[in-house]
């Protein structure tokens, strides 16, 4: 695998089958909700039982044990809703291009996924402040948003850094995660993952 | 985020190449069960072995002690393809094994695979690195 790239050409090849390839990228949703799910809710900061997730969400406890189960995938989109407000998140979705995706499902939840719930003291703080250099901005154009996100994530990087891979000035957005990040001293290739998102932009 | 393990698969050497009843299973399957197996081995490689879960994993007792199974539907059947780690990163998929009724099938799924990690924990060149890419 070339370096940077965050897929092979076998790894593409596999999925050049139209069947394989809808069938993969639907059990990859189904297994990372339920993934997902049990990461946010075993949460040092929330360590709930899916018993205390479901009387959060509206649900008893095998049906949070059912969500949980990567087999399953007959959640509805309300149960989404009702998960994500128990856990006080958002949900975001998107169709995105299958070199974006690729670059997205690297990341899989585990129990370095940390997702505070609505801070509402926080989000004020950083709206006065403007940029938190906690987070690293991401481009918006292009569509390649996503791609860059995940790859931004795994990086804790000063805005000026940032300036020099992406080679334009910074967007006033910024992505508001802090899974997964590494020092980038640490994590080298991520700087590639960023330049082949940001490749993928151009 | 690179892989975090690994997979291996047992297989015969012979004057062809590798013989394995295990790649044949997947390489004789279905669209569905190729794409399923793909999404799961990418899905675990991706996790440290403590988040393994049970939902995805499972580890076997009784006469099947010593070995683990991996666990998801494909046309409609429990693929259970059966193995076990060689290391902390590495697992050995040995035998490909579905369960109907709570039962292996075929029912000597565990003896077989039993004795195959017997043999690849003695000759190392019996296990092979996995045909898949997962990245």
């Amino acid at each position: 695998m070339p370096y940077g790239s965050p897929w092979s050409e076998q790894f593409v090849r596999q999925l050049s089958d139209k069947e394989v390839r809808s069938e993969f990228a639907a059990d990859q949703i189904r297994a990372r909700i339920a993934l997902l799910i049990r990461s946010l809710r075993e949460q040092s900061d929330r360590n709930w039982t899916q018993a205390e997730l479901g009387e959060r969400a509206g649900k008893p406890q095998n049906v949070i044990s059912r969500f949980e189960d990567p087999n399953y995938g007959k959640m509805s989109l309300q149960s989404l809703f009702d998960l994500a407000a128990a856990f006080d998140l958002p949900v975001w979705i998107d169709m995105p291009k299958w070199e974006e995706w690729f670059a997205l499902i690297n990341d899989v939840p585990n129990q370095g996924t940390q997702r505070a719930g609505f801070d509402l003291d926080k989000l004020i703080e950083q709206a006065r402040e403007g940029f938190p250099s906690e987070y690293a901005p991401i481009p918006t154009s292009g569509g390649a948003a996503s791609a860059a996100a995940e790859a931004v994530r795994n990086m804790v990087m000063a805005p000026t850094q940032m300036d020099q891979i992406f080679g334009a000035p910074l967007n006033a957005n910024a992505y508001p995660t802090n899974s997964n990040r590494l020092p980038l001293e640490k994590n080298d290739s991520a700087i590639g993952s960023a330049v082949c998102a940001r490749n993928v932009a151009a | 985020m690179p892989l975090i393990s690994s997979f291996s698969y047992y297989g015969e050497m012979s004057a062809e190449g590798v013989t394995s009843d295990v790649r044949e299973n997947y390489e004789n399957g279905s669209s569905r069960l190729k794409a399923r197996t793909l999404s799961r081995l990418k899905i675990l490689a991706g996790l440290p072995r403590a988040e393994w879960h049970e939902g995805y994993f499972k580890k076997l007792s009784g006469t099947c002690e010593g070995l683990w199974e991996i666990r998801f539907e494909a046309d409609n059947v429990q693929q259970r393809p059966l193995g076990f780690h060689l290391s902390a990163t590495e697992f050995v998929i040995l035998f490909w094994a579905r369960e109907k009724g709570n039962k292996f099938a075929p029912k000597k799924a565990c003896e077989i695979a039993l004795k195959r990690k017997a043999e690849v924990l003695k000759n190392g060149n019996l296990k092979h690195a996995l045909w898949l890419a997962l990245e």
